[in-house]
């Protein structure tokens, strides 16, 4: 009876690490890789965004769907759903470009291309008390301003200066010099 | 004793070193089994609109990476559930994405879906399109993004004239599956 007893815990045993390797193997993860437009310098920015201004952003008035129809992009695309939120933003200097006292600017939130949300890894929360310096271009057919590249928006608080919405920082830590705001002018607005 | 012992420590601390070759890629476990794409191409008509160049473009960066590295196959096969295909992403700075499922252990990758993006104007330049279909192969093949060098990983690239895999593309791969197998 003992042995009995002593086979049947080895062989339990041994189902359990059986099992626990195979469902080990198993395990899986889903990932979202992106390829997108990404400057290494302030100087790069400025040579490539279409208009550069600096103002406040007021609190978002709603979200759109960025995923469009794939052969009309006057229609929302019914299988996917990336989520952009909407700013009004205030402007107060324009440093390139001509642009209305108030804009709309839109930014990447999250996509949900496979039923799993993901969010964007450029994404960052804005501060709505905080002067921004952005550099964006415009979309004529819906009338608002978006982020063509990253890093895409300065946050100015007093005379010192942070980059938003890079992840490696590095990659033009040494342009914001010191991350002093004028620094910042005397490139932007040369 | 003592002395003779960190005087060997530090000789073999700078013989390796010495030994370390700098690369810029950037290698990661979840990969294409066996250096082979199998994949399937999505839709890229309807009705008279069509966006042939991006099909186009996958097919050349398809043909890339096999001329850049031998070792590397690619399948089409109409049963794979693996898709090349295409994304209408609007004011966005994406020039493609790519979305994957891999198993943990062994980082193999069991499903993927490509895309370019044709809400992207740049887009329509067929350099441009290329240089990202070719980029997102490179996420299949295991090698992750970069931000400087002279790579098609490299995500601040000139897509205009970076367009196929460079050596240093290349040698991510070999160190890829060096690392995890194949």
């Amino acid at each position: 009876m003992k042995k009995i007893c002593n086979c049947l815990i080895i062989i339990l045993v041994a189902v359990g690490i059986i099992c626990g390797i195979v469902s080990a193997g198993n395990k899986t993860r889903h990932v979202v890789i992106n390829d997108y437009a990404a400057c290494t310098d302030l100087k790069q920015m400025h040579e490539r965004a279409q208009f550069i201004v600096e103002g406040y952003f007021m609190p978002s008035t709603g979200t759109w769907n960025m995923a469009r129809d794939d052969f009309d992009t006057s229609k929302e695309s019914q299988k996917y759903y990336t989520e952009g939120l909407l700013y009004p933003f205030n402007v107060e200097s324009v440093f390139k470009g001509s642009v209305p006292d108030t804009i709309t600017i839109i930014q990447r939130h999250t996509d949900n291309y496979s039923g799993k949300t993901t969010v964007d890894d450029n994404y960052f929360d804005i501060d709505f008390y905080k002067k921004y310096i952005v550099f964006l271009y415009y979309n004529e057919e819906f009338d608002h301003y978006y982020a063509g590249f990253v890093p895409w928006a300065i946050k100015v608080e007093n005379e010192v200066v942070y980059l938003e919405g890079v992840n490696e920082k590095s990659i033009i830590e040494d342009t914001i010099t010191g991350n002093n705001y004028q620094a910042v002018l005397n490139v932007i607005c040369p | 004793m003592k002395s003779i012992i960190k005087k060997v420590v530090c000789l073999l601390v700078a013989i390796v070193l010495c030994d370390q070759t700098v690369y810029a890629y950037s290698s990661v476990k979840a990969r294409v089994a066996n250096k082979t794409i199998t994949y399937k191409f999505g839709s890229f008509t309807e009705g008279i609109v069509n966006k042939w160049y991006l099909k186009y473009a996958w097919q050349n960066a398809l043909s890339d990476w096999p001329n850049a590295y031998s070792r590397i196959t690619v399948v089409q096969s109409s049963s794979t559930s693996n898709t090349l295909g295409m994304m209408n992403e609007s004011s966005s700075y994406l020039y493609g994405s790519t979305e994957m499922d891999f198993y943990l252990t062994s980082g193999h990758i069991y499903y993927f879906f490509g895309k370019l993006n044709v809400g992207n104007p740049d887009i329509t330049n067929t350099n441009v399109a290329r240089s990202a279909a070719n980029h997102e192969l490179g996420h299949l093949l295991g090698i992750a993004d970069l931000n400087s060098g002279n790579a098609i990983m490299n995500v601040n690239r000139n897509r205009s004239s970076i367009y196929v895999p460079q050596t240093d593309d290349v040698n991510g791969v070999i160190a890829t599956y060096t690392t995890w197998g194949n």
